[in-house]
C-alpha cells in the first residue's frame, strides 16, 4: 500500500537523495509513520550484505543500533563465510554488489535523520512511504524496498496471489525465508525471472503468466525496480485492471515514475512530460534509452489563462487544509483563484455556487457532490474527480486519471485531453464530455445520463469492456468500436464456434436467432449497438455540449457527418 | 384495499436446522411484546455458534434471577458514548436501506431507535423524508451512491462508509429489478425495473491508503465522524487495524450468518467468518497496535438475545449490530423470500404491494425488544458485579469455551474448559435449486442465519471452509463486468472453465464441447476426455507419478476424504518439484461453484462435481437431446459463474495461476479440518 517514486538518470547525471525525499513528501496522505525506505543504486567492490538482527555481531563493517534493539549490520564478502545468515543470525534486506537499501520505520524525512539519506547521490533512485497492510508496522524489515540478488522494488498494492506465488518461491525456486509481506514476492519473482528471460519478458511474465505456472501476479500492484549491474536497469509496470495509479514524467534528462502526478511536477519542473500508464503497461530505461509498452498520453492545453496575481498560493497549504479554506473564501467571495495546486485534495468538495479556478495539478477526490457552481482546471486532475456530483460543471484543460464524473446524477464535465479507466462508471444523469479518449470500463454500471467522447484531442481507441453492465444512459463514441470491447463480452467468436460445432455434431440445427439468445442467457450479453451518423435529433441534443466544449477550449470539435458507435443498455440484465 | 400488518404470524417452520429457529424467533417476540428479557446462554451447546459454546465462568443463576427481579433499579449503566448522542441501550440497527425495505420498516426502525435509545444505520438508497425527522440514525455512503447529496450526508449523528456485509462479503449491493419501482428509481436514478447493483468495491477505494483518502473527504464534507463498515473476513484483523489508522473513528464488522435482502446462496454459504471468531481477534490486534482507545467496534451477524450482546462484547465489541432481529421483533417469520418482493410481514415487499405494515405497533415491538435487551445486559453486568458495560469489553477472560478444538480455543483467546469440534457433520439431503439447470445462474436467497457446518448441519469437510473476501485491503472484482479467468490448460488443451461434465449422457457431453468445458468419462461422441490415458485413484491410494493426469474419484472409496487427497497430493507434487507437470482432477459428490473453488485452492486443476450432474441427470432424462443439452449448459455456466463470483470476492482474477494451490485464500471453523486439509484456522 501506500505511495511510490523512482527517478532514473538517462544522461548519467547524478541525482540527488533530497529529490526522491521531497517527492514522497508531496504524497504523505499515502503514508503513515509505520514505514519507508529508498534503494539506490551504488556499485561496490564486493557484494555487500545488510541486515537487521536482535544481537549485535562481533565482526562486521558497521553496526547501527536501532530502536527496539535492533540493529542495522553491513557486512562484506571479502571479510565474511559466503553465507552470511549462517554467520550472524537476522533478515539480510539487501545482498548485492550494484544496489543499497536504507529503511526505517518512520516517515521519509526519518530517512534522512538516521542514514542522511537526502546527502546521497546515485543515478537511479527508488522511495517508498508505507501504509501497512497485511504485516504490522512495527519493524524496519517490513518496510520497502524489498530487495533480491540484484533486484530492488517498491509495490503499492495488495496481492491475492501471495499463497499462489510463495509456493512457486518455495518449492520451485527454493527460497524459505519469508518476512510475510506479500510485496517481498515481487522481488524474489523478478530476480528469478529475470535471470531466465531478461527484463521486458520477466515484466510481461509477472503480469501475464504465460510459461511459468505460479508467477503470475493478481490483485493491485503497481511497482517500480531497479535491477543492478554493470549498467543499472529501471523500470515501472502496473497492474492488467489498473487498480492503482501510476504515473510516469519523461525528460530529457529523466525518468520518472509515482503515484501521483504531483509527486513527479515537484521534483520535475518544467520540460518533464506527465502522464498515467494504462493498466498492463510498463516502461523501461537503461543507458540513455526508454522503451517498453506504454503510449504517451501527456494533453496539456497550451493556452492557459495568466495565474492572477491575487490568487491563492497552494504551495502554503497541506494536502488536505487547502479544501477547507477555498469552501471558506468561496462562501465569503463567490470567486476564487488557486495557484501551485500538487496533489491537493478535495478541492471544491461539496460546493453549491461561485466558481473557482485552480492552476496545477489537483488531487484526488476532488468537485466531488457538487451540486452547482463552476470549477475550471488549468492543469490536469488525478483520480476520482466529480464524484456524486449533482450539478453545476467542471472543465479540465488536460487529462484526468480514473474514475472521473462517478455515480454523477447530474452536472457537466468537460475534459480537453483524455479519461483514465472507469469514466463515467455509474453515470446516472447530467453529461460528460471527453475531448480525447478514455481507458477500460468506459460508463461501467451507467444508468443515466450522457457520455460523449469526441477523440478529437487525442485519437486513440477507447479501451476495453465498455459499458459493462450498463442499465440506461447513452454513450456516443466518433468512430467505429469493436463490438468485442463492448460490455463483458462473455461469448468471444471463439465460443461461439465451438457453440456451433457442438450442435452440428448433434444434428441439430439451431436458428442464428435462437442460439443468439442462448448465448444472451449464458453470457449475459445485452447491449444495444449501433454505428452510424448522428440522427438530426441527436445533433441537436448534443450541439450545445460540443459547442460549451469548442468555446472552453477554443475547438472546432464537430459531430455532423461523423461516424458515431452508439451504446445504450438491451434487454435488462438479470443477476 | 391494502392490508395492515399489526400483529405476528406464526414462523416458518423447517426441517434442516438455522440459526433463526422457531424457538428464537418466538424469543424475540416474546421480548418485543413484553419489553422483559429472555435469558438464554448459560450452560453450553454441543452443536452451532462458538458463542453457544462459551458461557460466562462465574455467572451464578441465582444472582441472575435477583438481578432480574429488580432490573430497572439496579444501579448499572449499559449505555455507550455515540459521537455526541448518550446511547441508552449499546444496539446499532443496522443498514437496512428504503427500497430492501419498504418505507413504513424504515421509519418504525428509526422512531423506535430514537425513542428507546438506540441507533439506526439508514442503508444505501437515500433519505426518506419521514426517517430523516429521527436524531438517532446514520447515514450511510456506499458504492453505488444512490440517493446521494449534500443534504444526506449532513444528516443523522455520523457517516458510514459500506464496505462490505456479512451475507455476502466482497459482493456489492443488489436490490432486485422487482422492486425498483418509480419511487426507488427517482430516489436512485436509474431506470424502473432494472437491478440496483452497488459495485462490489467502491471503485476510488482500492486500498487501506485511499480509504483514509475518502473518510477524511467526507469527514471534511459533513463535518461529521465516520464509521466503516465491513464484513467479517478471512483476514479481518488486517481489516481492521488498517481502518482504525485510517482515521475513522469506528468500525462496524458484520459476521457471517447476517442477514441480507438479497445475496447469492452460495456466497452467504461460504464466504466471511463468524462474528465470534473475528471480534476477539480484532480486538487483540487493535491493543497490540495500540489503536483500540477511543475507537469503536460495533460487532453483528446471528446476534438476538441479551446474552448474546453480553459475550460478544466481553470477547471485544463496545456494542452491537442486530437487524436480523429487529425485523423478527417486527414480525419477520424467515421464509427467506426477501428477494422476491413478496414479504408475507410487509418489511421487505415491493412498495405499492398489497400489505403495508403499521408504523405503530412495528415501531412498539421494536421498542420494546430494544428494552428488553437493555434490562437484560444489566442483569447480566449486575450478576457479573459490573456497573457499567465498557468493564465487560474485550474481558475474554471472563469466559470459558466447550466443545471446541484447543487451536481455535487459542486463536479465539478464551479458556478451554472441555474440548470438543466445531464441526456439525451429518448427512442431510442436497437441495439443488433450479437456477442452476433451468436459467444458468447462481440462485439467490434472502436473509441470513444459515453457516454450514456451524448453525446448520454440513455434508463432508470441504463445507467448514471459508472462502477468502477482501475488504478495503484490493478491490473485489465484479465477474459480470469484469474480466475473471477461469481457462485451464491441461495436456496442451484449453478449457474455458474447471467444471469437468461426467459423460454419463451424449447431452452432456455435447454442452460440455459447446462451452469448452472438460469431460470426465468414454462417449459415443468421440469428444477428447481427461481421463484417457489418465491414473484414476481412490483419495488416499499411494501413487508415483512425474506427469499426466491424476484424477481423485472418491466413488472407489478410499481411506481419507477427496478435499484432504487432493490437499496431500498437491503438496507432494510440489514437494517433488513436479507439481507443474501434473494435472489434479477430482471427482466427487460436489454440487456448486464453491465446492469448485475450495477444491481448486486445495490444489485441484479440475473438478467433476458429480452431485450435481447426477442429480440434473435424473431430472431431465425424459426431454430430447437440444432440451437437455441446454439444462447442462445452463448447470456448467452457473457453476462457473459461481466460481467466478467467489473468486471475484477475494480479487483473485485468475483460477490457472492464483487460485489453484493457493490455500492462503481458505480458513477452516474446525481446527482438525485445518489441519486435515492443510489451512489456518479463521481468524488467523
Amino acid at each position: 500500500m501506500c505511495g511510490i517514486f523512482g527517478v532514473f538518470s538517462l544522461s548519467g547525471e547524478y541525482i540527488s537523495g533530497n529529490i526522491v525525499l521531497r517527492a514522497l513528501t508531496v504524497m504523505r496522505e499515502r503514508g503513515t509513520m509505520h514505514g519507508a525506505g529508498v534503494a539506490l543504486y551504488s556499485p561496490s567492490q564486493h557484494v555487500r550484505a545488510k541486515l537487521f538482527t536482535y544481537n549485535s555481531p562481533r565482526s562486521a563493517a558497521e553496526v547501527r543500533k536501532l530502536p527496539g534493539g535492533i540493529y542495522d549490520v553491513t557486512m562484506y564478502d571479502s571479510d565474511e563465510t559466503d553465507d552470511t545468515r549462517g554467520a550472524v543470525h537476522g533478515i539480510v534486506y539487501v545482498r548485492s554488489k550494484w544496489l543499497d537499501i536504507y529503511k526505517v520505520i518512520g516517515w521519509p524525512k526519518d530517512l534522512d535523520r538516521v542514514y542522511g539519506v537526502s546527502e546521497m547521490r546515485s543515478v537511479a533512485w527508488l522511495g517508498h512511504t508505507r501504509y501497512p497492510t497485511n504485516s504490522p508496522g512495527g519493524l524496519p524489515y517490513y518496510s520497502h524496498p524489498f530487495s533480491a540478488g540484484d533486484v530492488a522494488i517498491v509495490h503499492n498494492g495488495d496481492l491475492s496471489s501471495y499463497g499462489a506465488n510463495l509456493n512457486l518461491l518455495r518449492y520451485k525456486f527454493r527460497y524459505y525465508n519469508f518476512t510475510g509481506n506479500d510485496s517481498e514476492v515481487i522481488a524474489y519473482l523478478l530476480w528469478e525471472l529475470y535471470k531466465r528471460y531478461g527484463v521486458e519478458k520477466a515484466v510481461e511474465e509477472l503480469m501475464h503468466g504465460r510459461e511459468i505456472r505460479w508467477a503470475r501476479l493478481d490483485g493491485p500492484y503497481a511497482v517500480l525496480f531497479i535491477i543492478g549491474g554493470p549498467k543499472p536497469i529501471f523500470g515501472a509496470f502496473v497492474d492488467t485492471q489498473h487498480f492503482r495509479p501510476l504515473y510516469v514524467g519523461v525528460s530529457r534528462e529523466f525518468v520518472y515514475a509515482a503515484s501521483e502526478a504531483a509527486a513527479i511536477k515537484a521534483v520535475g519542473g518544467g520540460g518533464v512530460e506527465i502522464w498515467a500508464l494504462r493498466g498492463g503497461e510498463y516502461i523501461i530505461a537503461a543507458g540513455g534509452e526508454v522503451w517498453g509498452h506504454y503510449k504517451k498520453r501527456d494533453a496539456l492545453y497550451h493556452d492557459l489563462p495568466p495565474q492572477p496575481p491575487n490568487a491563492i498560493d497552494a504551495s502554503l497549504y497541506g494536502a488536505t487544509e487547502l479544501a477547507p479554506a477555498i469552501r471558506q473564501l468561496l462562501s465569503e467571495m463567490g470567486h476564487v483563484s488557486v495557484i501551485n495546486v500538487m496533489g491537493h485534495r478535495y478541492l471544491g468538495n461539496g460546493m453549491e455556487s461561485g466558481i473557482l479556478k485552480i492552476w496545477g495539478i489537483v488531487g484526488n477526490a476532488s468537485g466531488n457532490v457538487m451540486s452547482g457552481g463552476e470549477i475550471h482546471i488549468y492543469g490536469d486532475a488525478q483520480d476520482d474527480l466529480g464524484d456524486a456530483m449533482n450539478g453545476g460543471l467542471v472543465a479540465v484543460y488536460g487529462n484526468v486519471g480514473d474514475t472521473v464524473a462517478q455515480a454523477k446524477r447530474g452536472g457537466e464535465i468537460y475534459i480537453y485531453g483524455s479519461a483514465g479507466n472507469r469514466a463515467g462508471i455509474q453515470h446516472r444523469g447530467g453529461v460528460l464530455v471527453i475531448g480525447g479518449s478514455a481507458g477500460d470500463y468506459l460508463g461501467e454500471y451507467m444508468g443515466g445520463g450522457t457520455i460523449l467522447v469526441l477523440r478529437h484531442t487525442s485519437d486513440e481507441e477507447v479501451g476495453r469492456k465498455i459499458g459493462a453492465g450498463m442499465v440506461g444512459g447513452t454513450i456516443y463514441i466518433r468512430g467505429e468500436v469493436d463490438r468485442e470491447k463492448i460490455g463483458s463480452a462473455g461469448a468471444s467468436k471463439a465460443i461461439t464456434e465451438r457453440y456451433l460445432r457442438a450442435l452440428r455434431l448433434a444434428g441439430i440445427n439451431a436458428d442464428p436467432g435462437s442460439l443468439q439468445d442462448n448465448l444472451r442467457r449464458l453470457f449475459s450479453l445485452y447491449h444495444e449497438v449501433e454505428v452510424r451518423e448522428l440522427t438530426e435529433e441527436e445533433v441537436a441534443t448534443l450541439t450545445p455540449y460540443v459547442r460549451k466544449f469548442n468555446t472552453l477550449f477554443n475547438e472546432d470539435a464537430s459531430i455532423e457527418r461523423e461516424v458515431f458507435t452508439i451504446i445504450r443498455a438491451g434487454a435488462l440484465p438479470r443477476e | 384495499m391494502r392490508r395492515v400488518i399489526k400483529s405476528y404470524t406464526e414462523p416458518v417452520r423447517r426441517a434442516v436446522s438455522e440459526f433463526w429457529s422457531e424457538e428464537r424467533i418466538r424469543a424475540v417476540r416474546k421480548m418485543a411484546e413484553t419489553a422483559l428479557p429472555h435469558i438464554d446462554g448459560t450452560t453450553p451447546s454441543v452443536r452451532g455458534r462458538v458463542l453457544d459454546k462459551l458461557i460466562f465462568k462465574d455467572l451464578r443463576p441465582s444472582s441472575l434471577k435477583e438481578a432480574l427481579a429488580r432490573v430497572d433499579s439496579l444501579g448499572v449503566d449499559v449505555g455507550v458514548d455515540f459521537f455526541g448522542a448518550r446511547l441508552e441501550v449499546p444496539l446499532y440497527v443496522g443498514d437496512m436501506s428504503f427500497g430492501a425495505l419498504s418505507g413504513n420498516p424504515n421509519i418504525a426502525i428509526a422512531k423506535a431507535v430514537t425513542e428507546a435509545g438506540a441507533v439506526a444505520g439508514i442503508g444505501e438508497g437515500g433519505l426518506h423524508p419521514e426517517v430523516a425527522k429521527y436524531r438517532n440514525i446514520v447515514v450511510q455512503w456506499a458504492s453505488a451512491r444512490f440517493g446521494m447529496d449534500l443534504n444526506l450526508l449532513r444528516a443523522g449523528l455520523a457517516v458510514n462508509i459500506k464496505i462490505g456485509q456479512g451475507a455476502k462479503p466482497g459482493i456489492g449491493g443488489h436490490l432486485p429489478g422487482r422492486k425498483v419501482v418509480d419511487v426507488i428509481a427517482k430516489l436512485r436514478k436509474i431506470p424502473v425495473g432494472s437491478d440496483a447493483l452497488s459495485p462490489a468495491p467502491h471503485h476510488d477505494i482500492y486500498s487501506i491508503e485511499d480509504l483514509a483518502q475518502r473518510v477524511k473527504a467526507l469527514r471534511d464534507l459533513s463535518g461529521k465522524p465516520v464509521l466503516v463498515k465491513v464484513a467479517a473476513v478471512n483476514k479481518i484483523s488486517f481489516v481492521a487495524v488498517g481502518v482504525a489508522r485510517s482515521s475513522a473513528s469506528g468500525i462496524i464488522i458484520d459476521g457471517a450468518g447476517a442477514g441480507t435482502g438479497a445475496a447469492p446462496v452460495v456466497t452467504r454459504d461460504n464466504l466471511g467468518i463468524p462474528i465470534d471468531y473475528a471480534t476477539p481477534v480484532v480486538d487483540m490486534w487493535l491493543r497490540r497496535e495500540g489503536l483500540r482507545a477511543g475507537f469503536l467496534v460495533i460487532a453483528g451477524g446471528m446476534l438476538a438475545t441479551p446474552m448474546d450482546i453480553a459475550k460478544i462484547v466481553a470477547m471485544g465489541a463496545d456494542m452491537a449490530n442486530v437487524a436480523t432481529a429487529a425485523l423478527v421483533a417486527m414480525g419477520c417469520i424467515m421464509c427467506h423470500s426477501c428477494h422476491t418482493g413478496d414479504c408475507p410481514a410487509a418489511l421487505t415487499n415491493m412498495i405499492g404491494g398489497p400489505k403495508v405494515l403499521d408504523i405503530e405497533w412495528a415501531s412498539q415491538r421494536l421498542v420494546n425488544y430494544l428494552v428488553a435487551v437493555k434490562r437484560g445486559l444489566k442483569a447480566i453486568l449486575y450478576a457479573l458485579g459490573m456497573s457499567k458495560l465498557s468493564e465487560l469489553v474485550g474481558r475474554r477472560d471472563l469466559l470459558e469455551a466447550y466443545y471446541i478444538d484447543g487451536h481455535v480455543a487459542e486463536t479465539l483467546g478464551v479458556e478451554l474448559r472441555e474440548g470438543g469440534d466445531v464441526a456439525w457433520i451429518e448427512p442431510v439431503k442436497v437441495h439443488v435449486h433450479r437456477e442452476y439447470y433451468e436459467e444458468g445462474r447462481p440462485p439467490i436467497t434472502g436473509m441470513g442465519g444459515v453457516v454450514p457446518g456451524y448453525t446448520t448441519p454440513a455434508r463432508r469437510p470441504l463445507d467448514l471452509l471459508r472462502i477468502e473476501a477482501t475488504q478495503v485491503t484490493r478491490p473485489p472484482v465484479d465477474p459480470y463486468r469484469e474480466g475473471i479467468d477461469v481457462t485451464v490448460r491441461v495436456d496442451g488443451e484449453e478449457y474455458y472453465t474447471p467444471v469437468t461434465v461426467p459423460a454419463a449422457d451424449d447431452a452432456a457431453v455435447l454442452a460440455a464441447y459447446a462451452l469448452g468445458a472438460p469431460v470426465y468419462g468414454e462417449n459415443s461422441l468421440g469428444i477428447k476426455h481427461v481421463d484417457e490415458g489418465a491414473v484414476v485413484i481412490a483419495p488416499g491410494q499411494d501413487i508415483s507419478v512425474d506427469s499426466g493426469i491424476v484424477i481423485i474419484d472418491e466413488r472407489l472409496g478410499g481411506s481419507i476424504t477427496a478435499e484432504e487427497a487432493v490437499s496431500r497430493l498437491d503438496i507432494e507434487l510440489r514437494r517433488r518439484g513436479v507439481r507443474d507437470r501434473v494435472c489434479i482432477a477430482v471427482a466427487g459428490m460436489f454440487y456448486t461453484g464453491a465446492d469448485v473453488y475450495k477444491l481448486a485452492a486445495l490444489g485441484a486443476d479440475l473438478v467433476v462435481p458429480l452431485g450435481i450432474f447426477t442429480y440434473v441427470h435424473e431430472r431431465v432424462r425424459h426431454l430430447d437431446l437440444r432440451a437437455r443439452m441446454m439444462r447442462y449448459e445452463n448447470t456448467i455456466a452457473a457453476l462457473t459463474k459461481e466460481l467466478k463470483l467467489l473468486m471475484g470476492a477475494g480479487g483473485v482474477t485468475n483460477y490457472y495461476n492464483t487460485l489453484v494451490g493457493n490455500r492462503d485464500l481458505l480458513r477452516s471453523l474446525d481446527g482438525k479440518i485445518a489441519r486435515a486439509l492443510g489451512v489456518e484456522v479463521a481468524g488467523r
